[in-house]
């Protein structure tokens, strides 16, 4: 069960790869998804996000399919090499590589950039930016187990501002959602929209072999997933009733704007508490997209740790600064969104038929050898 | 060399503790907060902009003053009231926006927009329109129900909004009503008087331009078709002389809509629950209360007819006909709906349960 090349001291048990894989998911899409979805699908795209989490389902099962090999955890570095050799392997790995750092830096930049618009407008980019990665470089310092406890933090701790989805429903209308239709056109491009804010758990395919019984995560793997499901739908439908359709196309970010109706006895905007908090719903985006990359380049590289992540660190931070205004933000955000889209959509399904088509031609080889697909 | 990388690290963490303060502090004492503002109609492309402050003299009770400013643009007044004042002004406690008859009449939106992109206000901040004076005479008066004109002003239209007969309304429900399809905004209107400030009812808007009043007595009838649990009150004439008065009533509106995506049909049942809180006769007895409740079905059907036939006549629709077809018709369209809004026919129906009479018979 136990991988030898990796201590066991960096493992961590199966149950936490629900907060791995819920954590990854959630992040600042959630700021703003639901304005993209109406778009494509008006007000029935709440039908578009059950729709996706049941899909994401079948790649996470299959991501598994393709990692597990007779129970033998390995990572997407070892399928490649085995699968496509040592040169065009290594180039596939790397491509992820640069996927994930750049799925880091959308975060934070994106993050700080929200800042910027709703709190601080004089704030620098440069500052936050270099806190936060020297917060992420030490955690990651301290080994995987740091990685996986701001996963678990970052889950639980801001979980209470599920509750500030009650405020809204003051005025709510309940029947914006009507007249609920299915048009087949208007989902399927609703679904691609909608599959950018699940991406992030893709990452499974290099913390896995970290994990304690790696067969045994895999319900944790779903359970965290379809918690991710039923908190994008409860926030979708509380924004479906909460404006209305043509209003909510104008909000950037109709999450945050929705806090704007909260009232406390002693706080006027809770904007400024809500966004706060949800530095730690950010923090593991950026932290198991860093690990995963310093840890993909230490075994690519053959060299330590501590220097790749380094490296990475270093160029987080670079390139984050060089992102300056609204649009290249956005732009950003959909250039990273897209290649998740097709990484997630393509890559992992492609990955599971020549996974499939191998081991059959194995077991045909010979006879006793482990369970196919 | 590894407790080396991380001591260093510990202590650049900690020295970013130091960086925190890189943003512009806004303390209390060192900005003006505004409280209200006021659009006047001054001419074709000019605008008078008022705010309304809370100042603290030392050794004197707390009052509001008022700076004000005319441009052709919202952002060019705030220049010129930053312009005039000591502190940096602060919009992040606005808890009413005024308008201007004159100015609703030529539209809000383009000044309402200078709030919705700014993300320190909030959104339960009361929009509302002032006619017979101007907002800057509004703001001005010293008024001695409350020190803070702003805080005077805001309560009483949420008072009105809890116990009396305005609908709910607020920045968020005009915008909702202003954008949602089939439905247009209202907003409560204000008029001074002496020293008090009165709401006269509510302003029908078609877009976001100033159409007609409603009278506050019409304003219960809105309410009840659009909320659940409407408290306010109405009146059931008997006769000449003898007349009823209905409170706390509780609503609930069940639409029926024939035909939605060709030509609609409305059917509404109104039931209603409440208790009579006034009666000018001399005993309430239980055929007396039958009575009183036949009547004022009949009146509430009537009233309502009326308060519809209103509404077509001036093609605006703050009860929202529309959304309730947009709900069963997944074609519907504003344009469309402002061209067979006027002729649809709509049928009420009231159902009135009396539950209590007060402490006397």
């Amino acid at each position: 069960m136990s991988v030898q090349n990796i201590k066991s001291m960096s493992h961590v048990s199966p149950f936490y790869v629900f907060f791995l894989v819920h954590s990854m998911q959630i992040g600042v899409g959630i700021f703003g998804f639901q304005r993209y979805i109406a778009m494509d699908a008006g007000y029935n795209a709440w039908i578009t996000v059950i729709l996706t989490g049941l899909l994401i389902h079948i790649l996470i099962w299959m991501l598994y399919r393709i990692l597990l090999d007779g129970g033998k955890p390995r990572d997407i570095i070892d399928v490649h090499r085995q699968y496509f050799g040592k040169y065009i392997g290594n180039l596939l790995s790397w491509a992820f590589l640069v996927y994930f750092l750049f799925m880091g830096i959308t975060v934070l930049r994106t993050y700080i950039e929200v800042i910027q618009i709703w709190m601080f407008p004089t704030l620098i980019t440069w500052p936050v930016a270099l806190f936060f990665i020297l917060i992420v470089t030490y955690g990651i310092f301290n080994g995987f187990r740091v990685v996986t406890g701001i996963a678990f933090l970052g889950v639980v701790l801001p979980f209470g501002l599920i509750l500030t989805l009650i405020s809204p429903l003051e005025f709510a209308n309940y029947d914006r959602i009507l007249p609920v239709e299915f048009i087949l056109g208007e989902q399927t491009a609703a679904v691609k929209t909608m599959t950018l804010s699940f991406i992030g758990f893709e990452s499974l395919a290099f913390y896995l072999p970290f994990i304690n019984g790696a067969q045994k995560s895999q319900k944790w793997a779903h359970a965290g997933h379809g918690l991710t499901t039923l908190m994008y739908l409860a926030v979708t439908l509380v924004t479906f009733f909460y404006y209305s359709r043509l209003h909510l196309e104008r909000v950037i970010y109709p999450s945050l704007s929705l806090w704007k109706v909260l009232e406390l006895p002693v706080i006027e905007r809770f904007e400024y508490v809500g966004l706060s908090m949800w530095l730690l719903v950010v923090m593991p985006n950026i932290i198991i997209s860093v690990w995963v990359v310093s840890r993909g380049m230490k075994k690519l590289l053959r060299t330590k740790q501590r220097h790749t992540l380094f490296f990475t660190a270093g160029t987080l931070f670079l390139f984050t600064i060089a992102f300056e205004t609204r649009e290249a933000i956005d732009n950003l955000n959909n250039h990273v969104s897209t290649v998740g889209f097709y990484i997630i959509f393509c890559y992992v399904p492609a990955l599971f038929i020549l996974t499939a088509i191998i081991r059959r031609f194995r077991s045909d080889g010979k006879k006793n050898s482990g369970p196919s697909v | 060399m590894v407790k080396k990388i991380r001591v260093l690290l510990f202590s650049f963490l900690s020295g970013c503790l130091l960086l925190t303060g890189c943003v512009e502090p806004h303390i209390l004492d060192e900005v003006q907060i505004v409280h209200a503002t006021g659009y006047d109609f001054v001419d074709e492309g000019h605008i008078r902009g008022t705010i309304s402050i809370p100042v603290y003299p030392p050794d004197e009770a707390i009052h509001s003053e008022t700076l004000t400013a005319v441009s052709s643009a919202t952002r060019e007044i705030r220049l010129l009231l930053d312009a005039q004042s000591n502190k940096p002004l602060h919009t992040g406690k606005v808890t009413v926006v005024l308008f201007d008859r004159k100015l609703a009449e030529n539209g809000l939106m383009r000044i309402i927009d200078t709030f919705v992109r700014d993300p320190r206000i909030g959104m339960r901040i009361q929009l509302a329109i002032v006619e017979g004076s101007s907002t800057k005479n509004l703001l001005e008066t010293t008024y001695p129900m409350e020190v803070d004109t702003a805080m005077y002003i805001s309560e009483l239209i949420e008072q009105n909004i809890e116990r009396q007969n305005i609908p709910q309304s607020n920045f968020h429900v005009y915008l909702s009503n202003f954008y949602g399809q089939g439905r247009d905004p209202f907003l409560p209107i204000l008029r001074q008087e002496g020293n008090a400030v009165r709401v006269t009812g509510l302003a029908l808007l078609k877009e976001d331009r100033y159409v007609a009043t409603l009278p506050l007595k019409d304003c219960f009838l809105l309410k009840i078709l659009l909320e659940r649990f409407g408290e306010g009150s109405y009146q059931v004439n008997l006769n000449q002389d003898e007349h009823a008065m209905l409170r706390n009533l509780e609503s609930d509106t069940d639409w029926e809509v024939e035909n939605a995506s060709s030509n609609p049909e409305f059917k509404v049942n109104v039931s209603l629950s409440g208790r009579i809180s006034e009666y000018s006769g001399d005993t309430l007895g239980d055929p007396k209360i039958e009575e009183i409740r036949a009547a004022a079905i009949t009146q509430l059907e009537e009233d309502l007819n009326n308060l519809i036939k209103h509404f077509q006549e001036l093609n605006v629709d703050p009860a929202g006909f529309g959304d309730q077809v947009r709900q069963r018709d997944p074609d519907f369209s504003d344009e469309e709906w402002d061209k067979i809004f006027p002729d649809v026919p709509v049928e009420f129906k009231v159902n009135l349960t009396i539950k209590e009479t007060g402490i006397e018979e």
